[in-house]
């Protein structure tokens, strides 16, 4: 599952690259617009990876309490 | 250092960027004006809970709030007034080692987090507003806080990379000594300038790639501000996945070297263990006289002497000029739950100095002495015949520097000093251990002599005159 995040993580960034780097141009910086823009255009695929990083927490504790009770239930039988 | 507008208040000459309110002292203790263009997000901060949320976890500088007849400024509007709890000792960024400044952009973000959680946000991510208290980091500026607007981008984004992940990246992935840049660059290491010096590895790195190399081509690309009225959102959910993204690559970055050599890095082969058990026997009797509550130890290796003042219950600041040694140290602290030392680089023949706007907003050494007790052990032959810095600059300095004076003068037939003079011209004819003393008894009174047994080596004891 992690894996699959960081593939999702790894696509949004070249295709990131590919659109920052196509498009070259050097002028003066404001280093705010840059960030600003910055945050929205990565905002889609960061939202998505964070989405998918916690349905997979929420799978782990879910599992997590399962197994402590499946096995405290084994624990009172025996 | 302070702008006096009468003669008992102050505002702080540092404290003016941000038109939500100030710093300022009146008869020695620091206050704060909040003005009235922030009293929604200050009753905000208060009423939602998040105050207390963070005070109970150590994570903001608690305050008292105070008639408000004591601001400085009434023009501007005062809504309250507050009196933060006292930071003793204001340390800055190009001071602290990797993992110091780690754990305050680690601390920035928690924060926000929390913030976010009782909807409020950073509106500023400045490594200067982090300082260290009792050995832990804490934010200290409760101006800090915005209302959170759904949709918004983080407004702190570019300045937290600025300040905390590129000088850490630069640690990690370079050397050490890079933090220094933050002396040139006051607000943060220029993104474009970071992602030049970084090696091509970083590039393979996520949150490297993203945060600063992609971030900062897209400042060169997107510089026009008209850019900015495009109606575009940022999601809460994608709000919360930059800070988790920041989170985990901070998280991941290491210091260079392994800690395990370290722990030999810098054991002390200049002193028989008798030796050395004597001269701290010997600091300690001077601690004991002086009861200092401030001690700078320059010079402070590993803190060993550090950790005896700290013992004496003195509050330490262990300088050393070794960003390695400082690193040691602060782990150490850190493992031991140490709250009175407070390890800093600092090379005393290029101390820090005053900085930022009209050279008021961050302070050199000097000003923020003067210390009651200065520990100068095993340092003079490294001033005196290493850099050339005659005696009587020496004990000037020092004299501006502290109260009290502890310091121990290597003579020219101790085995470091031949080390020193081996491959050099001796040109120290003054460097005598009478010279030594008729020059310090200028600024000086010597209180105690002792030598230090099993060495040619000997401790002093002085008062500031």
């Amino acid at each position: 599952m992690r894996r699959f995040g960081e593939l999702i993580t790894w696509l949004g960034v070249l295709w990131l690259g590919q659109a920052l780097f196509a498009s070259a141009a050097w002028a003066y910086i404001d280093p705010g617009t840059g960030s600003y823009l910055f945050q929205l255009l990565m905002a889609g695929l960061l939202g998505a990876v964070f989405a998918v990083k916690m349905a997979w927490r929420n799978v782990k504790t879910y599992l997590a309490s399962w197994f402590a009770r499946h096995h405290a239930s084994d624990a009172d039988i025996h | 250092m302070l702008q006096m507008r009468t003669s008992t208040e102050a505002v702080l000459p540092s404290s003016f960027r941000d038109p939500s309110g100030f710093l300022f002292r009146d008869n020695g203790i620091l206050y704060r004006q909040i003005n009235r263009v922030y009293q929604s997000q200050y009753e905000h901060l208060i009423r939602s809970g998040l105050y207390r949320a963070l005070i109970c976890d150590n994570l903001l500088v608690a305050h008292q709030e105070v008639p408000t007849e004591i601001a400085p400024v009434p023009q501007l509007n005062p809504y309250i007034v507050i009196r933060p709890e006292p930071i003793p000792f204001i340390s800055y960024p190009y001071e602290w080692s990797f993992s110091q400044l780690k754990a305050c952009a680690l601390l920035t973000l928690q924060v926000q987090k929390r913030a976010l959680d009782y909807g409020m946000t950073l509106k500023d991510a400045s490594a200067y507003n982090i300082q260290f208290k009792a050995g832990k980091p804490i934010l200290i500026d409760t101006l800090s806080f915005d209302r959170y607007q759904e949709g918004e981008p983080w407004a702190a984004y570019r300045q937290f990379c600025r300040h905390f992940l590129a000088p850490l990246a630069l640690m990690a992935y370079k050397d050490l000594r890079l933090n220094q840049l933050f002396r040139l660059y006051i607000d943060g290491l220029p993104l474009d300038l970071t992602s030049s010096l970084l090696p091509l590895s970083t590039y393979f790195r996520i949150s490297i790639l993203s945060h600063l190399h992609l971030h900062a081509r897209a400042q060169q690309v997107w510089s026009d501000p008209a850019t900015t009225r495009r109606r575009v959102r940022m999601s809460r959910r994608a709000l919360l996945g930059l800070i988790e993204s920041l989170e985990t690559g901070i998280h991941r970055l290491r210091p260079p070297a392994n800690p395990s050599i370290w722990s030999q890095y810098y054991e002390d082969h200049t002193y028989s263990r008798e030796a050395f058990s004597h001269k701290l026997a010997l600091v300690e009797a001077f601690l004991e006289i002086t009861q200092p509550q401030t001690v700078w130890d320059m010079g402070a290796n590993t803190g060993r002497v550090s950790q005896l003042a700290a013992r004496k219950g003195s509050l330490v600041i262990a300088f050393d000029a070794d960003p390695l040694c400082v690193e040691l140290t602060y782990r150490t602290c850190v493992e031991r739950g140490e709250a009175r030392i407070l390890p800093l680089y600092l090379d005393l023949t290029n101390p820090s100095p005053s900085l930022g706007w009209a050279h008021q907003e961050r302070l050199s050494l000097a000003e923020r002495g003067p210390v009651d007790m200065l520990l100068a052990l095993a340092l003079i032959h490294h001033l005196a015949l290493a850099n050339n810095v005659p005696l009587e600059k020496i004990a000037q300095f020092f004299h501006g520097l502290c109260r009290m004076l502890v310091i121990e003068f290597v003579p020219k037939q101790d085995a470091q000093v031949q080390r020193l003079l081996a491959v050099r011209t001796d040109i120290f004819p003054e460097y005598t251990q009478g010279t030594f003393e008729q020059v310090f008894e200028r600024y000086f009174l010597i209180e105690r002599i002792a030598r230090i047994r099993g060495t040619e080596r000997t401790l002093y004891l002085m008062r500031a005159k």
